[in-house]
């Protein structure tokens, strides 16, 4: 990983959602995933944000949807990880892996 | 259900429209979710929670990514004030000008208004009043107080207090002081307990116990020596020797300070006297403290029950009489909070102004870098970076502009305690610079650099600055949103200039008004004076007469004396009204007027002038028919255009005939603020027809009055060395008193309105100046094409107008109803008057003219060939 790449907490966070996701990942479940198992308030323009950035870096790619078939649907911007962020985020989750052991509380 | 709009708008705001699309579809969907599970409020809730904390990312997102905020910002910011001194100097001493002011206002507010009462658990003490339908606010009668606090007893503790003036001290010395008769246990309930010696008890209250004073840690330092043996010696008050037994703590203040010039030095306990007064005489004051766990309300109810009993058992003096209670800090400040939040208001306008000027400022400097910012982001900075740049410059200048603000403040804070009278605001010797101001300064300094700079970061955050890269000053593409912004930053600082100037305009007028209202009585040169005669000695009317006739006779042999006159009372100074019976073809007729008994000299020390028939003479004594010269306005108001001459009045059916003798010119006897009212003068010589105490006289002199005073004591000593004098003051003095209040706020309100005025003129000259050099080069083509002078001109002045006439429109509106706290002041003026209206209207818009037609002129003056030679 190049200097300045490093990936913050919360894209870490949008990454996990994303993968766990897969074709499901908008922005309301993305943030409904994140809050659900960090247990903390999530906006959604911090998601939107974050997956701007993540898509600057070429980790993110969109694909808008048609609006769904049901009265009053609307377009979703879906979010899915690049092979490139795929890499990144595998990169990023084994290296907290390896950092982890041993660091929890009453244990050593 | 639909989510709220307002919070969807401003999601739109920050987010872009376009991006804003997919947020606000999935806040939308989700919030369907929400409200079918947890209903229709706390969905409410939860999207208002989302939008808001999405507003800075989102906004960061739209702007290139989240800036941070490094030193090189400070430095940048701080480089601007080597690269343009002039423009930061401007900038400084407006924001210095308008926080300087807020400042030092805001001390005086926080000592007046927020500062907590020097009591201890101040909030638990209420003022407790009188009311009648037609008198919202009275004193309290002393007997009705006493069966208020026995009612009361379970639910708070009630005390009592009057202002007073006393004579302190015997002969030479003695003086005339302001005092505050007490009940017992006044301080007790304030909760201030002595610095030195004992507190009253209960036993000092009960009808022949010593007569005891408790004096201020003030009276105690400066007349008594500040000894600890003071306790236990005795002072003269009013001829009764009273032992003091207690010196105050010095932050102890009488209640009775809060209304008056001069704070009280003795406190007297005045025995409870409420069985043999009438309950009608309403003397006295009072204040309560709650037990613990009262409630105003409880003590109000209690309070009812007895004005019921009350108005049943004394029908004559309580009918319709009701009790009122207001917490105390409010009672005591009610008073001067009107003034003073119309004042805060004023200053609070001066600092929009100095903020949408430095707004401009701004402005213009943002314009001027706009290929500076250009080159910036095509090296790869994001628009938020810049958008923080300017925010920091803001708050930069905020912070500078604040301490010259804080500095200036010191020096208006002090100008505006040695102008303001003391009446007027009686605590503004407390005021002080403390944490609370500092606080409220820094606030605001940060507040207002910032919001000076919003507007240019935002401007220049919006637009894509790429094309700055290529534009020449021909271009005049993107500076129209500048102009409009610019225009719309007049609007507002000509909508607080005319709200000011039209405050400002209807208090002048009320002035010239009160200086062109004439007393009908002269008062320059004229002292007056009360004189205090042992009552023993004194019983028989005719012994008064005679010692003030041969005062008024020694007197009048003093250097410089004009004239002397006496009387019961003299004009601004009290006095009483009664019914007259005037005798008619068609049966007598009955009004109200002043009646006042005289010496024949009254007339021409006052200066009134006689229109008719005589004045009133010695000889109109005791045993000669009764005479009396009334006024025009008794004329017009009971006479009815007969013959006043011979026409014949009474008292009352029985009593003897009064014949008027001579009619002279109307007088406003209570001060100009009071209207013209009919007047009696009987002869101070027949006492037996108007039993009016004589207790006054008035000297006329060649000079200043006030040095004839020790003739008059020594000429009073030598004639009976226990009599006194008390209150004396010109009458140039009583009468600037009454309008004190109005010519200072007046002062005031025109200093801020000029200030106003002058911060909106170079407003409009920094707009009309931008444009013209805006456009330059488009003018001198227009030139070099045919166009004429006058057109070029009529163009630039009319950038400028727009703005101002649409301030002037809504200033006017807002200064309609802005003026509703100018009432209490005004003097016979509408707050409507539409004079001035359109005399403030038509002033601002001529100003603002002038300072639109000096830039436009340079810029049609322009030789087009130098105009488009440019760059």
């Amino acid at each position: 990983v190049a200097k300045g790449q490093h990936l913050a907490e919360f894209e870490i966070y949008v990454m996990a959602a994303l993968v766990r996701l897969g074709e499901e990942a908008y922005g309301m479940t993305v943030r409904q995933e994140i809050e659900a198992r960090s247990g903390r308030a999530v906006a959604i323009g911090a998601v939107y944000a974050t997956l701007e950035r993540l898509s600057g870096k070429g980790y993110v790619r969109f694909h808008v949807s048609d609006p769904r078939p049901v009265q009053g649907g609307r377009a979703r911007k879906h979010a899915c990880l690049t092979p490139a962020g795929r890499r990144a985020f595998d990169e990023a989750a084994s290296m907290m892996m390896r950092m982890l052991p041993g660091t929890a509380r009453g244990s050593r | 259900v639909t989510p709220p709009r307002l919070a969807a708008r401003l999601v739109r705001w920050a987010a872009g429209r376009e991006r804003a699309r997919f947020v606000l579809n999935d806040l939308d969907e989700e919030f369907g979710q929400v409200v079918r599970a947890r209903g229709r409020a706390a969905a409410h809730a939860w999207y208002w929670r989302q939008a808001l904390s999405s507003l800075l990312p989102l906004a960061a997102i739209r702007l290139g990514g989240m800036p941070r905020l490094s030193a090189r910002h400070v430095r940048d910011s701080l480089r601007v004030f080597r690269q343009s001194p002039g423009m930061s100097l401007s900038i400084v001493t407006t924001l210095a000008l308008g926080i300087g002011a807020n400042t030092a206002v805001f001390s005086v507010v926080d000592a007046v208004l927020l500062r907590p009462l020097p009591y201890p658990d101040a909030p638990q003490l209420f003022a407790l009043w009188e009311r009648r339908p037609d008198m919202p606010r009275m004193s309290v009668s002393l007997p009705n107080f006493e069966d208020y606090a026995r009612a009361t007893a379970g639910t708070a503790e009630l005390a009592a207090f009057s202002r007073a003036t006393a004579v302190v001290g015997q002969g030479v010395s003695a003086e005339e002081l302001p005092v505050e008769r007490i009940s017992w246990n006044l301080w007790q309930v304030l909760g201030v307990s002595p610095a030195m010696g004992r507190a009253l008890t209960a036993e000092d209250g009960r009808r022949g116990a010593e007569a005891v004073a408790v004096v201020s840690d003030r009276f105690w330092r400066e007349r008594m020596g500040g000894v600890p043996g003071a306790i236990g010696t005795t002072v003269m008050v009013d001829r009764v020797a009273r032992r003091v037994i207690a010196v105050l703590p010095s932050a102890a203040r009488g209640l009775s300070d809060y209304s008056a010039s001069a704070p009280a030095g003795l406190f007297l306990p005045v025995p409870d006297l409420g069985a043999v007064m009438s309950r009608g005489d309403r003397e006295v004051r009072a204040v309560g403290r709650l037990r613990p766990d009262a409630t105003l309300l409880q003590v109000q109810q209690r309070l009812n029950q007895v004005s019921a009993t009350l108005a049943r058992e004394f029908p004559e003096t309580n009918t319709d009489v009701l009790t009122a209670t207001a917490p105390l800090s409010r009672d005591l400040s009610r008073i001067v909070r009107p003034t003073l939040l119309m004042v805060w208001g004023a200053v609070a306008l001066i600092g929009l102004i100095a903020c949408v000027n430095v707004a401009n400022l701004f402005l213009v400097w943002a314009t001027g870098q706009r290929r500076d910012a250009a080159i910036r982001l095509a090296l790869g900075a994001s628009r938020a970076d810049l958008v923080l740049g300017h925010l920091v410059r803001g708050v930069m200048f905020g912070c500078v502009g604040g301490v010259a603000g804080l500095l200036c403040s010191v020096w208006v804070r002090d100008a505006l305690v040695a102008l303001a009278p003391a009446t007027v605001i009686p605590q503004i010797g407390g005021v002080t610079l403390n944490g609370r101001v500092l606080l409220m300064t820094a606030g605001l300094s940060m507040l207002t650099g910032l919001a000076a700079s919003i507007v240019p970061a935002w401007q220049f955050g919006r637009h894509r600055l790429a094309g700055g890269l290529h534009e020449s000053s021909m271009a005049v593409v993107g500076t129209r949103a500048v102009m409009r912004w610019r225009g719309a930053l007049l609007t507002v600082e000509v909508t607080a200039a005319v709200v000011l100037a039209l405050g400002a305009g209807l208090l002048v007028r009320s002035v010239i008004l009160l200086d062109r209202t004439d007393l009908g009585f002269a008062t320059d040169r004229i002292v007056t004076m009360g004189v205090r005669l042992p009552p023993l000695r004194y019983g028989d009317a005719e012994q008064r007469i005679q010692l003030f006739e041969a005062l008024a006779a020694r007197v009048r042999s003093a250097p410089d004396v004009h004239s002397v006159a006496f009387a019961n009372q003299f004009p601004m100074r009290g006095g009483w009204g009664g019914d007259v019976l005037v005798e008619s073809p068609s049966g007598p007729v009955s009004g109200e007027a002043d009646l006042q008994a005289v010496s024949p000299d009254y007339f021409s020390t006052l200066g009134l002038r006689l229109v008719r028939g005589r004045a009133l003479t010695r000889d109109d004594r005791t045993g000669s028919p009764g005479m009396v010269v009334v006024s025009q306005a008794f004329v017009g108001q009971f006479l009815g255009g007969r013959e006043p001459l011979g026409a014949v009045i009474r008292r009352d059916t029985g009593s003897p005939p009064l014949t008027i003798a001579g009619v002279v010119a109307d007088v406003r006897r209570d001060g100009k603020f009071a209207p013209v009212t009919p007047q009696v003068y009987l002869s101070a010589y027949q006492p037996e027809l108007y039993a009016a105490t004589i207790a006054s006289i008035a000297v006329r002199t060649a000079g200043d009055p006030m040095r004839v005073l020790p003739h008059v004591r020594a000429a009073l000593a030598d004639l009976d060395p226990a009599a006194l004098v008390s209150g004396v003051r010109t009458l140039d003095e009583i009468l600037n008193a009454s309008s004190a209040s109005l010519r200072f706020h007046t002062s005031l309100l025109a200093l801020l309105a000029a200030l106003a005025l002058v911060l909106t003129l170079v407003g409009v000259y920094g707009v009309v100046h931008y444009v013209v050099a805006q456009r330059t080069r488009e003018i001198g083509l227009r030139l070099a094409l045919g166009a004429t002078r006058g057109h070029v001109l009529g163009v630039a002045v009319r950038a400028g107008m727009g703005p101002v006439a649409a301030g002037v429109l809504i200033g006017c509106a807002a200064a309609a109803g802005a003026s509703r706290v100018l009432t209490a002041l005004l003097f016979e003026t509408t707050r409507y008057d539409p004079v001035m209206f359109i005399l403030v209207a038509g002033g601002v818009g001529t100003v603002a003219a002038i300072a639109a037609y000096v830039p436009a002129r340079r810029a049609a003056a322009a030789n087009p060939v130098s105009a488009l030679r440019g760059d």
